[in-house]
């Protein structure tokens, strides 16, 4: 019997073809805000998307979350042309690691809606802070079976964060 | 010229393809062989990525455009054994092939899907049937499968994105070897497969194949075996031997006669015998078309595994005479050690010097411990008619069926084992209709077996 042909093992590259395409037609809206990609960077940003989903195990398909967390950074005013595109492959590698270390049913919209609240408010556009405390403990909270909610507060209370980067 | 081009698509060989994996197997086939282009395969796989990633969607209910690796190879898997009953369809790959790259994945995964949904409601119902018929067995490995086990997989079973799964073990083996198939075709294949097989044992006598196992196998209760081929066995050999197949009884002297018989042929020649004792089988059963055609289908192994046994001198393996009936069609009753004749005696003394009935009952059930010394009771202790009636009250339904077949109520007199035997059957006769039927049929063949009931006398 002959060998059949994997579709699945050789849907990955159709599979960046397709997402550059998605990543760029996100620039309609980003556009807005002053924010653009060229096509490089958007190629640079589906492979850092590829290697995220490949270090974490995963698969993804189309434009796939790098359009979601455009979406929802893009008007972040923490984010300007300098440092977009660094930006967003940062929060690519962090939302596909806590993608994994969170429970199977919070949603991507739910962990992009934490992300952005902890950027945005008490990281202070820092994804340093938003890495390393805010989501580390959210999912800590989650694991053991607490809601997120009640530690955002508490996160909220150590915002001296800041004070500690600088001291 | 168009003939030309079309004809390397004819080249498509049916027998190098999956069953499991169809649609993997037909598209690796015709690019093995050059019949699809890399501008054609890319078409083909963009379309199952899209429709991967509906499916991956529904899956995660739209609430994440990422899965695990795993996850996404199972849903791939999935759609495709979907796609692949569709392709099956077509009476030849060639047709598959182009079926495959001129339809919508889309298309082709929901009219695979709509098959997959009518074979499925169709097993189901096959299986209703099978639970209905199932075959009263000991083996604890039929049930359990076949009803049980084959539940437990339409309970499981996810044609949305398990389709190709099959969930449970399917430990009892079918006679015939499965064909790589998964899925609802598998469980399609197995359920109907086990239908035949249990059909055709219904045709034989629940206790003549539970002697048949025994014969062979000795106790088979816990044995992972197929059931089927040794009925199907014997029933053949019985017709080539000149007995009913009714009995599913060879005799020793038959199944030397038949071993060299046997010994000589090839397995084809031996098909070719057993293929002439079917329809006198058909016959003698009465058995339908449907299993007629699968005891034809089982012929090439059946004479595979008699020719075999017959060339290793292990045919007794296969064959045997039935087993003596077993234990538990028996009745066996014991009455229990009498007391030490002084003892007995005291105590009948003080029973007869008892004044009142409940006393007398009292002492009875203190004291006594076995039937032997309650029916020397019953006959010594001159008890009036009521107070023997009250005595047999306490007796249960084993005791009285022991009772009355050691004393049946068949003769006119006034000898205290008449007297007895005449309470005995008042007191049956009281009994709920089933508990009395038992009685007296337990009774019956208690008094037929070989050894008859004697209570030790004193």
């Amino acid at each position: 019997m002959e060998n059949g042909l994997s579709l699945f093992s050789f849907s990955q590259e159709l599979v960046q073809k397709q997402a550059v395409e998605e990543v760029l037609s996100s620039n309609e809206t980003s556009a807005r805000f002053g924010l653009v990609l060229t096509e490089q960077q958007a190629l640079r940003l589906v492979s850092t998307r590829m290697q995220a989903l490949k270090n974490t195990g995963r698969v993804e398909f189309g434009g796939g979350v790098i359009d979601k967390l455009i979406f929802a950074f893009c008007d972040s005013p923490y984010i300007g042309t300098q440092n977009y595109e660094q930006t967003l492959h940062e929060l690519v590698d962090l939302f596909y690691y806590y993608k994994n270390e969170l429970p199977g049913t919070f949603s991507d919209a739910e962990l992009i809606e934490l992300m952005k609240n902890a950027f945005n408010g008490p990281c202070a556009g820092s994804l340093e802070l938003l890495a390393g405390l805010e989501l580390d403990v959210t999912a800590r909270r989650l694991r053991g079976g607490l809601p997120a909610e009640e530690e955002n507060s508490d996160i909220d209370t150590g915002e001296g964060e800041d004070d500690d980067t600088e001291s | 010229m168009t003939t030309q081009n079309l004809e390397p698509q004819r080249h498509l060989d049916p027998a190098l393809l999956n069953n499991a994996t169809y649609t993997e197997s037909l598209l690796g086939q015709a690019v093995a062989r050059g019949l699809l282009s890399p501008q054609q395969l890319e078409v083909v796989q963009l379309g199952y990525l899209g429709l991967l990633a509906k499916q991956v969607e529904r899956f995660t209910s739209g609430e994440s455009s990422s899965v695990r690796n795993e996850v996404a190879r199972h849903l791939m898997d999935s759609l495709l054994f979907v796609v692949g009953l569709r392709l099956k369809t077509c009476p030849h790959p060639d047709d598959a092939l182009a079926l495959l790259l001129h339809t919508p994945a889309q298309q082709l995964f929901d009219e695979g899907m709509a098959l997959l949904r009518r074979k499925l409601q169709r097993t189901k119902l096959v299986h209703t049937h099978l639970t209905k018929t199932l075959l009263h067995t000991p083996n604890v490995y039929y049930r359990s499968t076949l009803a049980d086990g084959i539940r437990g997989f339409f309970k499981l079973y996810d044609p949305r994105f398990g389709a190709q799964e099959i969930h449970i073990t399917a430990d009892y083996p079918a006679f015939l070897p499965p064909t790589g198939l998964v899925g609802i075709e598998f469980m399609a294949w197995y359920t109907e497969v086990l239908t035949f097989e249990n059909d055709f044992c219904r045709h034989f006598d629940d206790a003549a194949i539970d002697r048949l196992l025994r014969g062979i196998y000795g106790p088979y209760e816990e044995l992972l075996i197929n059931l089927y081929e040794p009925v199907l066995l014997t029933a053949l050999c019985c017709v080539l031997a000149g007995r009913s197949p009714h009995a599913l009884a060879l005799r020793p002297g038959d199944i030397t006669a038949l071993n060299a018989r046997f010994r000589p042929l090839t397995a084809a020649e031996l098909q070719t015998v057993l293929a002439g004792a079917v329809e006198p089988l058909q016959l003698a059963l009465a058995l339908p078309a449907g299993i007629c055609g699968y005891v034809s289908r089982s012929l090439p192994k059946a004479a595979a595994l008699l020719q075999s046994a017959a060339e290793t001198g292990t045919l007794h393996k296969l064959l045997a005479p039935p087993a003596a009936a077993a234990p538990a069609d028996e009745f066996q009753f014991d009455f229990g050690a009498p007391m030490p004749p002084q003892q007995y005696s005291a105590l009948l003394d003080e029973l007869c010097s008892c004044r009142y009935l409940a006393d007398k009952l009292a002492l009875a059930q203190q004291q006594i411990t076995s039937l032997t010394d309650f029916s020397n009771l019953l006959l010594d202790a001159e008890l009036e008619d009521d107070e023997l009636a009250a005595f047999v009250a306490l007796l249960g339904p084993a005791e009285l069926a022991a009772l009355h077949a050691l004393w049946p109520d068949d003769e006119t007199g006034e000898t205290a084992e008449l007297r007895t035997a005449r309470a005995i059957t008042a007191r049956i006769a009281t009994l709920p209709g089933p508990d009395a039927q038992w009685v007296e049929a337990a009774a019956a063949k208690l008094a037929q077996q070989s050894d008859p009931l004697c209570p030790v006398q004193d």
